[in-house]
């Protein structure tokens, strides 16, 4: 059973959606406890960091467990990705640190003039872009080379360690890890339950590991 | 590459989807419900709903009905129309509205972008401003384009700098409906004096009109309502998603 934890950060209906067409068991985490039936953990994410943190306190003692004692699967989105990262500059509360990185702000445009009505920095990085796989993963099999996803963040994760880095994209010239991984723990910068069809065949990727 | 989004707008009107022309008494256009299992079905890039009956009623924010929307939504979504505290903003972010937009509270609460953003992150706020040219000059409505703000279009632009929104969408009043086209004028003048991500609607005529957009500010939100409602030369009500040939 693939578990969704609700910890209040919306967009959970998204994730149960593409998987009842999938024909997929899903189970809306509501307690920590309840993580023990779950074979998948999603962790969502619409929100600030603090924000975020401070939800999610009561499942920390829990993930620790399941996502890196046991190894269970695990995907975190959007925020949901950033919060594996030891820290951030959106916030001040600390991080799981499941994949090393440090959560950083996306670089301004003040100094790239290329059309003159281009005053500054446009943040967030918002819409459809392409990602650039980096390694071979059964997360992405059946993607294609340059798979689009919808982004919507004013921020992104710094890994510490390259190799844990799936896939960048590229914005303001910028190129930024948007998946990243760290043995069962996978985290995705862009929002594949809003991605129409390649965020439903991530999503059963996800489901199948 | 980050590309262009692609924007088909909504308005519900006392739990309707309605379609107006400038701000006018709008026309009974579908069920809210099935518009948005039809735009599923068309893998829109986003889609803006927004209620414009919230402002104007007391504690007229349909929340069932935003639920039942949000449930059933595919892409990414945004609502805006009533919302003027954060506790509001963070329900519907909570319900699954990827961005909220505000307007007239804009200028009711000094403080509100701050207090939104810092809830739930500056990428989900999203200020909405309804423009109308009057005199050869730009001015900013609210309440359905009956009250106007105590800002010029510029001075709104400014709050924005120091206090950042995840997207402005610019809304032309006397445009609304008419198929006359983006008023490109009023696109060049925000991207010159804002740095935050610009969403135009208003007039759009055809899939041509996107492309001219993109070609006048940039990468940016290209934003209809009537042409993703209407088809054909009669404007029969048919939900349509025709972009840009590529």
């Amino acid at each position: 059973m693939i578990g969704i934890i609700n910890y209040g950060s919306g967009n959970l209906s998204a994730f149960i959606n593409v998987y009842k067409s999938l024909n997929k068991k899903i189970l809306i985490v509501e307690n920590p406890e309840e993580l023990d039936q779950c074979s998948h953990i999603i962790m969502p994410g619409v929100s600030a960091w603090d924000t975020t943190m401070s939800n999610i306190d009561r499942f920390k003692d829990a993930l620790s467990n399941y996502v890196m004692t046991k190894k269970i699967p695990f995907l975190g989105v959007c925020v949901g990705m950033q919060i594996l990262g030891m820290d951030s500059e959106e916030g001040t509360y600390s991080g799981l640190n499941f994949v090393a990185g440090n959560v950083r702000k996306l670089p301004f445009r003040k100094n790239i003039q290329e059309k003159e009505y281009h005053l500054g920095p446009i943040l967030p990085h918002m819409g459809w872009n392409n990602i650039e796989l980096k390694r071979d993963v059964p997360l992405l099999s059946g993607l294609g080379e340059n798979p689009e996803f919808y982004f919507l963040h004013s921020y992104y994760f710094d890994a510490t360690n390259q190799e844990s880095i799936i896939s960048t994209a590229s914005y303001n010239g910028f190129e930024f890890p948007v998946i990243v991984q760290n043995e069962n723990v996978f985290g995705l910068q862009f929002h594949p339950e809003k991605s129409h069809i390649n965020g439903k065949i991530l999503l059963e990727n996800f489901s199948n590991l | 590459m980050l590309r262009s989004r692609y924007i088909p707008v909504l308005l519900l009107d006392d739990g309707e989807l309605v379609k107006t022309r400038q701000f006018e008494e709008g026309i009974y256009v579908g069920d809210p419900i099935n518009a948005i299992r039809i735009f599923n079905e068309k893998s829109v890039d986003e889609l803006g709903l927004f209620d414009i009956s919230a402002t104007s009623n007391v504690n007229a924010i349909d929340f069932g009905l935003l639920r039942d929307i949000a449930v059933n939504a595919n892409m990414p979504l945004t609502y805006g129309g009533g919302i003027k505290t954060v506790k509001t903003a963070a329900k519907l972010v909570s319900f699954g509205f990827e961005k909220i937009s505000i307007s007239s509270a804009l200028f009711e609460n000094k403080n509100l972008i701050r207090e939104i953003t810092a809830e739930i992150g500056i990428q989900s706020l999203i200020a909405c401003l309804d423009v109308k040219k009057i005199n050869n000059e730009y001015l900013v409505f609210t309440h359905r384009g009956k009250k106007k703000a105590p800002l010029s279009l510029v001075d709104t632009l400014k709050i924005f700098e120091k206090n950042p929104v995840g997207e402005i969408i610019i809304n032309s009043i006397e445009r609304d409906g008419t198929f006359v086209g983006y008023d490109f004028e009023l696109a060049k003048l925000v991207r010159k004096h804002s740095s935050v991500n610009l969403t135009m609607l208003g007039g759009c005529k055809d899939a041509n009109d996107f492309v001219e957009l993109e070609n006048t500010i940039g990468i940016c939100g290209c934003a209809a309502g009537s042409y993703f409602t209407f088809t054909g030369k009669n404007n029969a009500v048919l939900l349509n998603y025709n972009l840009p040939k590529k």
